[in-house]
């Protein structure tokens, strides 16, 4: 299997859709009231150092993904470890994210169709693309990038009429601890999640610079949501925001152009389908490649098609029902994701800088002798 | 030339299989099954249970007909769902809500409290959040529902095009349902509705909308009359044209004003440890009817008639408020919510008894008027001989 | 339901793990019919409409414990 490479471009593409994707419909935690905004910017400006800590990782590993990053740096059999910590992680995501397509389908759109039907189609997609490579993906992303960029901004334009800029008042008086539960939970859920595109590093050419795929891809994702949030914020309201499952829908149902543009929310949705559809193929992406690297396996494609069936049937079994889902999107996830979004990655750092200097200082020390490691 | 029969039949297998998931429904209605829902009446019967009455719209009438026909479906039962899936027993075919434009409450069931019976209508994922609300001023909601007997067109369609129309009239509020929920949930401001009534002359019968229904919580406690509707609507900064009747020197109703535009604004401050709530209005009008063919630019200017536009207009919120804060201690206006969004602080202090804060409200309004133009003609109609 | 999904399994069988075969990728064959058997008492387990525990409880019941 030749390597595959796609350019900066495509990356970022993937990247924006991948972090945006579900908190264009379902929002973030809004706990904090007509703060949330400010959360979120907050977590943007605590996600960005954290994008350096990754950038440099793959500067550390040239060509090299996670798993390699971390067979390589913690030895086989702990290396291995951490990897189906990773796999599992990244399978839980993906069928997270399908199941909040489904719910969504269910709660609003399709609600006599059974979950399972929407979920299959999209996740048989989802495994096609990813059985055809990442650079389709990638070229795929670029353009859903485009087309869901220009409907975002049609959106936005056309809910100006119901804006009430008075929803926004009063500025900063909600309590600051709120606004830091708000900020973790933004963090988390989706800025740090990029942490599942480590996986595919080897996709970036070893030459090019994460630094700026991630850093830019968090800029722009970053601020597509927080353009939504306050979208949403300034058209319902914080109190209603509170008690919405899918604020983003409701608001885009208030869209009402001289009674002609009305009802737009289902033509709306179809920005939430394809961002979600780029998140599920990266995730099944990432999972996949994660089993080849464990197993040894010839090439991630083999196991395409039966993870991806087990990821769709993970999210038809996973919650009972739509308030579970809430409440591990909203209160539990911040807390689990932490060590798979942050922990890991840093020590993985700092033992690879470690390594680094001490392969460096040795090799200067003893000149003829092979450098170790690859 | 295998591969080619092998290419040829994969791509019929993926096609035959695209289709089954392309068509994007599970199962499918026509529309002759379902009965389409135009408004509905909400009353309590003797038993005390909810009685609903839908005004259906007829799909099955004949062709010639300018107009769809209607149906009206009365059923009783405990909750609203429970009676909205047994009325499937009388039409025979599934109610089908999303077209539906108008919900009118009974008086009786709106004093009882309304949570009970929208609940069910926000959360349905069928029924939409842009009807509008109403309350009876007649006894019983489906008097006003009936009417369409009478007037032979869909009753809901045109209450819901009497509402758009409303902002030239504004002697109604307009209320959606999403808007109604919004103003029950946040604390500082109390929500109102419109009144219906049926306006009877002559052996016919139409329906009128006019006044507001004041509500403490979710229960309605008391109405307002067409002309204090739009005082409160002043006062609210939501009011978009209508008609300010203006006396002359001796009392008697000379002009008309027809309000172009109006700005409110509110300050608050604490004084003595009470509050006070200063209101500004500046009101942009034209000069639309003059009455006496012997007024105007003879007995009085221009500035007369502003200056006394604007005391009539001070007189009449200070009225409307002390009547909020006496009778019913509801702040329709969102005073409440004001302050909270321009000085928090204060806010917090007080929010916990803001029903009483704000019957012991002092106030102070300022009014101004200003007549812009006076239509086609320059002077008053003069009577030669 | 069942059937459908039991001849569904058979025909990817044949797609999956059997074309792994036969292009000689052993270990691939191994990992991927671990898979297909899991993806199969998944599959079942579903469309015989049985209960699935799901892990997501056990994963709120660690993070509640750390509060």
């Amino acid at each position: 299997m030749s390597k595959e490479i796609i350019p900066a471009g495509q990356s970022i593409s993937i990247a924006v859709l991948f972090i945006t994707g579900a908190s264009l419909f379902l929002g973030t935690s809004s706990q904090s009231g007509n703060s949330s905004w400010i959360a979120q910017c907050l977590a943007i400006l605590l996600a960005l150092p954290l994008m350096l800590v990754y950038a440099r990782l793959h500067v550390l590993f040239p060509g090299k993904d996670l798993y390699d990053m971390l067979i390589e740096v913690f030895g086989s059999i702990l290396g291995r470890m951490l990897c189906c910590l990773y796999i599992w992680y990244a399978l839980h995501l993906g069928a997270l994210v399908l199941r909040n397509f489904g719910e969504f389908s269910k709660t609003v759109a399709l609600t006599a169709t059974p979950m399972l039907a929407p979920m299959l189609m999209i996740g048989l997609l989802c495994m096609w693309v990813v059985h055809a490579g990442i650079e389709v993906l990638g070229r795929s992303a670029k353009f859903l990038l485009l087309f869901s960029l220009i409907v975002i901004v049609i959106l936005q334009l056309l809910s100006v009429p119901k804006f009430e800029y008075h929803h926004l008042k009063p500025l900063l008086h909600t309590r600051f601890n709120l606004i830091l539960a708000d900020t973790a939970g933004s963090f988390t859920f989706p800025f740090a999640e990029i942490v599942v595109f480590l996986g595919a590093f080897s996709a970036i050419p070893a030459k090019g610079s994460a630094k700026r795929v991630l850093v830019s891809s968090t800029l722009i994702a970053g601020g597509i949501i927080i353009m939504i949030t306050l979208r949403n914020l300034l058209m319902l309201g914080p109190d209603i925001l509170s008690s919405l499952y899918f604020p983003s829908y409701v608001a885009v149902s208030r869209i009402n152009i001289g009674d002609f543009v009305t009802r737009i929310e289902g033509s709306a949705a179809i920005v939430f389908v394809t961002a979600l559809f780029v998140k599920v193929s990266l995730c099944l992406y990432v999972t996949c490649n994660g089993v080849a690297k464990v197993f040894k396996l010839g090439s991630y494609r083999s196991v395409v098609l039966q993870m991806g069936l087990i990821m769709i049937y993970l999210s038809d079994f996973i919650y009972s029902n739509i308030m579970e889902m809430e409440e591990f999107a909203y209160h539990i996830y911040k807390v689990y994701a932490l060590p798979f979004e942050v922990v890991i990655p840093v020590v993985l750092w700092l033992t690879a800088e470690l390594l680094a200097r001490r392969r460096n200082s040795r090799h200067k020390a003893l000149p003829e002798q092979q450098p170790e490691g690859s | 030339m295998r591969s080619l029969l092998r290419r040829c039949t994969s791509l019929i297998a993926l096609l035959l299989l695209l289709s089954l998931g392309l068509t994007g429904c599970w199962n499918y209605a026509e529309v002759d099954d379902m009965a389409i829902v135009a408004g509905v009446a909400i009353d309590k019967n003797e038993d005390g249970e909810l009685l609903l009455t839908a005004e259906v719209v007829d799909t099955g009438g004949s062709a010639d007909k300018a107009q769809a026909g209607y149906k009206m479906v009365s059923l009783s039962g405990d909750t609203m769902f429970e009676i909205v899936r047994n009325m499937i027993s009388m039409t025979g075919k599934k109610l089908f809500w999303s077209h539906a434009k108008a919900i009118i409450i009974s008086e009786e069931a709106a004093r009882e409290g309304l949570v009970k019976v929208i609940d069910w209508y926000s959360r349905d994922t069928e029924t939409r959040s842009d009807v509008f609300i109403f309350v009876s001023g007649e006894k019983t909601a489906r008097e006003v529902l009936n009417l369409n007997s009478t007037t032979e067109a869909i009753l809901s369609f045109e209450l819901a095009q009497m509402m758009r129309d409303e902002r030239y009239t504004n002697t109604a509020p307009t209320v959606e349902i999403w808007d109604f929920i919004d103003k029950l949930e946040t604390s500082g401001i109390n929500a109102t509705a419109p009144i219906i009534h049926i306006h009877r002359k002559n052996g016919e019968e139409s329906e009128r909308v006019v006044g507001t229904a004041v509500f403490v919580k979710d229960r309605m406690v008391g109405k307002l009359s067409g002309d204090e509707t739009k005082t409160m609507l002043i006062v609210k900064n939501v009011l978009k044209g209508g008609v300010l009747a203006v006396d002359d020197k001796r009392g008697n109703p000379a002009y008309s004003l027809e309000i172009i535009s109006n700005q409110t604004k509110l300050k608050h401050q604490m004084v003595d440890g009470k509050l006070q709530i200063d209101i500004r209005t500046v009101t942009k009008t034209a000069l639309d009817e003059v009455m006496t063919p012997d007024g105007f630019l003879k007995d009085e200017t221009l500035q007369d008639i502003e200056q006394r536009a604007a005391e009539q207009l001070q007189a009449d919120i200070l009225a409307l408020i002390h009547k909020m804060q006496q009778e019913y201690d509801a702040d329709i206006f969102g005073f409440g919510e004001s302050l909270y969004e321009n000085q928090p602080k204060l806010w917090d202090k007080v929010k916990d008894r803001w029903p009483e804060v704000f019957a012991g409200l002092e106030v102070s309004v300022k009014s101004k008027v200003t007549i812009q133009s006076s239509a086609k003609t320059s002077r008053a109609i003069r009577l030669g001989d | 339901m069942v059937i459908y999904v039991v001849f569904i399994y058979a025909l990817i069988a044949v797609i999956d793990p059997y074309g792994l075969r036969k292009k000689g990728m052993k270990r691939d064959f191994m990992v991927c019919c671990a898979l297909y058997l899991i993806s199969f008492a998944l599959a079942f387990a579903l469309s015989m409409h049985w209960e699935i525990p799901s892990p997501s409880p056990l994963f709120v019941d660690w993070v509640k414990k750390l509060y």
